[in-house]
């Protein structure tokens, strides 16, 4: 058997024992070069041939046999191994004969916070990607999600992303027209959604309904619930952090969508010449949707690049556009209509390099422009709210290796002027807010395992430049790992300038509304602990209970009565405990995950009275169950059962008058003058709470993949809401409701070569 | 398996089971009052409309009483000038046309409110208070000031290559920051399918374009109306959403309840047409409703009524 040696590793061959599964298939064992015991959990990457194993418990895994194009006569084997602690090894093999082991020995090196990098994360299965999350964040809550979970998760009209996360543990949705993610009992505009590390301030389409983020342009998501690593700022909740993919030096791809929705595409490559790869997607849609009863029309762009300039170095620009428009009448009067439009334009640019294996750095140079406005009543004259941020921002971090620490260290600038402006009366809101805001943060984490116990303090200090305001954020976590067991703990505390503006009394679909926490305005704090505990069972099950408990500070809350102005905005504490536990089948014919959650969160208002916010949901229930029937044919269904929220009991109702001079023929022959008309009726609020009823929803969904010559085809069709519970969305009056989805059924296909 | 079949089964009958509503707190809910009192300077009799918020089927009896500001001289608080006191009939109640009161909102029944016209003699400058009180609802109430005098001094269309502009100009009110200008149109059959042409402006005078419909709409007497209001007034009738799902609450200043307490004064001038070209100009449509009085009535503020019908998409 010829070797080649690399990076401190040894390669051998031996007899291919019971472990490796198929006959003539030649596998890999690595193991640890100092005490020889096998290493699990190794991530074995084949660059050439695009594929990735995982090392089981015993350090093994089988090699790959051809690559997915069926190229089976290469010589020669690249093959990447990565594992937390130990050294890369990167090395050629000249191909195995069958039924052999190539055994590879890695020595123990520094513990390192690298990125996720496009090379390491092509093809991951879902528990190669949470495994290598798990390893490298030791924050409690961190998940990360493939494109083919994504795929797999039955979705209203697109596959999603934000819909997907909606359904792990610690996370609720408020009703089905919005995606929101409401984390460990925070708000929804508590979690900050990065693309590339670049802000994403109106991340979803259609009012929310799903994410502007195409599931065909996007690698991976990770989601960090609740505790958040201290290179992230200025989110209390949660942060989703997405990373376009590029295409591979095999070719380039198309990928195509039609469905009841819109349209989509995505092509990617690398070009023939140098490091370059490349992708672009996009998606239109316009569509009036009778059961939705508004019309809306959006579409997106995703454009990424990756260029390799030099050994050690790598360029990556990144671009998402989208734009979304709606507009809903009411009555056949155009003073009772609402439209809304929304944009976003986000680009960033950044360079990383890789001194060696002990020092990597990153630099991210980002722009985010976020336009939306909500025009209320009188049509096209009606009174509009607006709200606009552009931001820029500069990013840059230092990752350090050791031999049993690491650590990484960056510094954040980010900041620009924050619009929110109504420009009358009848607007969503009736006066100005507008503001700016300029951040300059530093951040640093460390890791130090002591023996079986990672310890990870962490802190993040920023500076409010143009309110004079510092604020200390120390995070802290522990990790104790035995086998097939870990136990964490995390201590946070965070802060947050930015926020929704948004009545709690009923909900408006439209762009969000932001402003900035200014000078004569709290910043949002949370304080948080959580204990985590970690099982697994081989490489399909996973298993973790997690307990929880936050004291938030200073949250926005605008409850307008008689006046639309920003004045009414308040600032209420409140706390939030729960529980979540989840379980979750990797891998086989049938996969999945069931969760369980419990969380009570309560705030207190300036009068002293306690409320639930709108957010707040007791129990939860999601199981999301993805089956290969047979052949090609996959079933997946995603059903939520959870208690209702809260609600604000209405008093009754009346109707608005407006000036309209007029002369009328009333009594007989008699006219008379009239200044006044009535119009459709609005909702008067009390001052107490209900809860709604128990809200449940099963969506399920069949896909058929076959292939055509070199074309992969894929029909589907999917039922949401397959019971018809009428779920309740508000009620108008006592016992008068309007109801959330009902049963619509919408089919597509999907086509990739 | 029969675990797995046994969990789907629960999440089916959970999913497609009925749901169960809340029950209302009715006793902690606390009955409210719509209250819309647009206190006529003009006037001696001023037409207020108080409504339920809930949709009862009971009757409903209300009192409205208009207080004056105590001057310092008598000393603090307020002085009772008139009362009204009324009984609505339950909600579905068809109410014949002959028997309307002027602020009921036409033939539609949708609520059991109430028209009152208490009286008082209002002083330009004056401050008043309109309180509501029914049994059962908490009692609602608000303040107002009263404009001044004032007149419109010119009003004015010109009509050139099919574009109309409308030139008008009033003295100014005092305690009025801002005007409402019309052009007063024939209501026809169908008010829902146009929207009224009004500007809101605190300058005393205007002049800018006016759409062909809003002229083939005013009639054979084409008048402008000019409405002088106190803040509170203005800002109700110019804001607010009505649409359920989309609701946003018009500008209001009632304590306890809902809706204005407000004083307004309004004007009226004949327009005069000028210039030719334009499809108004010696072309006047014919209003089903040609019986205009010369001289408009100064005193009554009667109410209309939008007519709901199916969503409609644009």
């Amino acid at each position: 058997m010829a070797v080649a040696v690399a990076g401190g590793a040894s390669l051998e061959s031996g007899a291919l024992d019971a472990q490796v599964p198929e006959a003539g298939a030649w596998a890999v064992r690595v193991l640890d070069r100092q005490s020889g015991s096998p290493l699990e959990g190794v991530l074995l990457a084949f660059p050439l041939l695009a594929q990735t194993r995982v090392t089981n418990s015993r350090g093994l895994a089988v090699g790959p046999t051809t690559d997915e194009r069926g190229e089976a006569n290469n010589l020669q084997v690249r093959v990447l191994a990565t594992r937390l602690g130990y050294a890369e090894v990167d090395t050629l093999l000249t191909r195995p004969e069958p039924s052999t082991i190539v055994v590879l020995r890695m020595e123990r090196a520094t513990i390192a916070l690298p990125p996720l990098t496009v090379a390491t994360e092509r093809g991951l299965t879902s528990r190669e990607l949470q495994r290598l999350i798990f390893d490298r964040e030791i924050a409690i809550g961190a998940v990360g999600m493939t494109q083919a979970e994504i795929k797999s998760v039955p979705a209203v009209g697109e596959a999603d992303v934000f819909r997907s996360l909606q359904a792990f543990a610690g996370v609720s949705s408020v009703n089905d027209y919005n995606g929101q993610l409401y984390t460990r009992g925070g708000d929804g505009d508590q979690v900050a959604v990065l693309l590339d590390g670049a802000p994403v301030f109106a991340p979803y389409h259609m009012f929310g309904l799903f994410g502007v983020f195409n599931p065909d342009a996007i690698e991976s998501t990770e989601f960090y619930r609740g505790s958040i690593p201290a290179r992230h700022g200025g989110a209390l909740s949660g942060v989703v952090s997405a990373r376009h993919k590029t295409g591979s030096r095999q070719g380039t791809r198309f990928r195509s969508g039609v469905g009841l929705l819109g349209l989509r595409a995505e092509v990617d490559g690398a070009a023939p010449w140098g490091e370059i790869r490349w992708m672009a997607a996009g998606r239109i849609a316009s569509v009036d949707v009778a059961r939705l009863d508004i019309p809306w029309s959006f579409e997106d762009v995703n454009v990424a690049v990756d260029v390799h300039p030099a050994d050690k170095h790598r360029v990556r620009f990144s671009l998402l556009g989208s734009n979304d428009d709606f507009a809903y009448s009411y009555y056949e009067s155009s003073d009772n209509s609402l439209s809304s439009t929304w944009s976003n334009l986000v680009s960033s640019a950044s360079w990383s390099w890789v001194r060696d294996n002990h020092l990597t750095s990153n630099v991210t140079a980002f722009f985010s422009r976020y336009e939306g406005s909500i025009r209320a009543g009188d049509g096209d004259a009606g009174a509009v709210s607006a709200s606009g941020i552009s931001a820029v921002g500069l990013r840059a971090n230092v990752v350090l290796r050791g031999e049993v620490t690491g650590g990484r260290a960056g510094i954040v600038v980010e900041g620009g002027p924050v619009d929110l402006v109504g420009d009358g009366p009848g607007a969503y809101l009736h006066g100005d807010l507008s503001g700016s805001y300029m951040h300059l943060s530093a951040f640093a984490e460390a890791e130090r395992w002591f023996g079986p116990l990672l310890v990870a303090p962490g802190i993040r200090v920023s500076t409010d430049l143009e309110a004079s305001r510092t604020f200390l954020q120390p995070r802290f976590s522990l990790r104790y790992r035995a086998r097939s067991l870990a136990v964490s703990l995390s201590l946070d505390r965070a802060y947050q300038f930015l926020s929704h503006l948004r009545d709690a009394h009923a909900y408006m679909p439209g762009a969000p509304m932001w402003f900035v926490h200014g000078q004569d305005r709290p910043a949002s704090a949370a304080n948080g602990a959580s204990v985590s505990v970690d099982v697994w069972r081989g490489d399909d099950w996973t298993a973790s209970a997690t307990g929880w408990a936050r004291q938030f500070r200073d949250k926005p809350s605008w409850r307008p009565i008689r006046s639309r102005s920003p004045d009414f905005v308040e600032f209420h504490d409140g706390t939030a405990r729960g529980i979540e536990t989840m379980v979750r089948k990797h891998g086989g014919r049938v996969r999945g995950w069931l969760s369980y959650q419990w969380a009570r969160t309560t705030f207190t208002d300036n009068d002293g009275e306690d409320y639930l916010p709108a957010w707040h949901r007791t129990h939860e229930i999601d199981a999301v169950l993805t089956a290969d029937v047979v052949g090609g044919l996959s079933a997946s269904a995603r059903a939520v059962v959870g208690s209702g929220t809260p609600f604000w009991f209405p008093l009754g109702g009346f109707k608005p008058i407006r000036y309209d001079p007029r002369t009328r023929m009333r009594f007989g022959r008699t006219t008379v003058d009239q200044l006044f008309v009535t119009s459709g009726s609005v909702t008067a609020w009390s001052d107490v709470q209900g809860e709604l009823p128990a809200y449940a929803r099963v969506d399920v969904s069949l896909r058929y993949s076959f292939r055509w010559g070199s074309w992969q085809i894929s029909p589907f069709v999917s039922l949401v809401n397959a019971g018809g519970r009428q779920n309740v969305l508000f009620y108008f009056a006592p016992g008068a409701s309007t109801d959330q989805l009902e049963r619509f059924p919408f089919g597509g296909i999907d086509v990739e070569f | 398996m029969r675990k797995l079949a046994c969990l789907v089964a629960a999440v089916a009958a959970a999913t497609c089971g009925e749901v169960a509503e809340p029950t209302f707190p009715e006793d902690r809910l606390s009955n409210g009052l719509f209250l819309f009192a647009p206190l006529d300077a003009d006037s001696v009799r001023h037409w207020v409309q108080v409504s339920p918020l809930d949709e009862r089927t009971e009757e409903f009896a209300a009192t409205v009483t208009i207080h004056e500001r105590a001057s310092s001289s008598v000393g603090s608080g307020w002085r009772l000038l008139g009362s009204y006191s009324a009984v609505a009939p339950p909600r579905g109640t068809i109410i014949p046309i002959s028997e309307q009161k002027p602020c009921r909102p036409g033939p539609d029944t949708h609520w059991n409110s109430l028209c009152m016209g208490p009286e008082a003699v209002l002083k330009p400058g004056g401050t008043y208070m309109v309180r509501a009180v029914a049994e059962g609802y908490v009692p609602a109430s608000g303040v107002a000031t009263v404009p001044g005098d004032f007149e419109v001094t010119a009003a004015e269309l010109s009509s050139r290559d099919g574009a109309h502009t409308i030139e008008a100009a009033w003295s100014r009110a005092d305690d009025a920051p801002r005007y409402l200008l019309g052009i007063r149109r024939i209501w026809i059959d169908c008010i829902n399918c146009s929207r009224a042409w009004t500007v809101s402006l605190d300058s005393t005078s205007f002049s800018g374009p006016v759409p062909q419909a809003v002229v083939d709409s005013m009639g054979t007497t084409p008048t402008v109306e000019v409405m002088a209001a106190d803040q509170h007034f203005h800002a109700f009738v110019t804001s607010g959403l009505g649409a359920r799902l989309l609701t946003v609450h018009p500008i209001q200043n009632v304590e306890g309840g809902f809706g204005v307490v407000g004083s307004v004064r309004y004007r009226t001038r004949r327009i005069v047409v000028s210039g030719g070209g334009g499809r108004y100009a010696g072309q006047v449509e014919t209003p089903i409703f040609s019986l205009i009085p010369a001289v408009h009535s100064r005193k009554a503020s009667v109410f209309g009524t939008h007519k709901p019908v199916s969503p409609r998409f644009r």
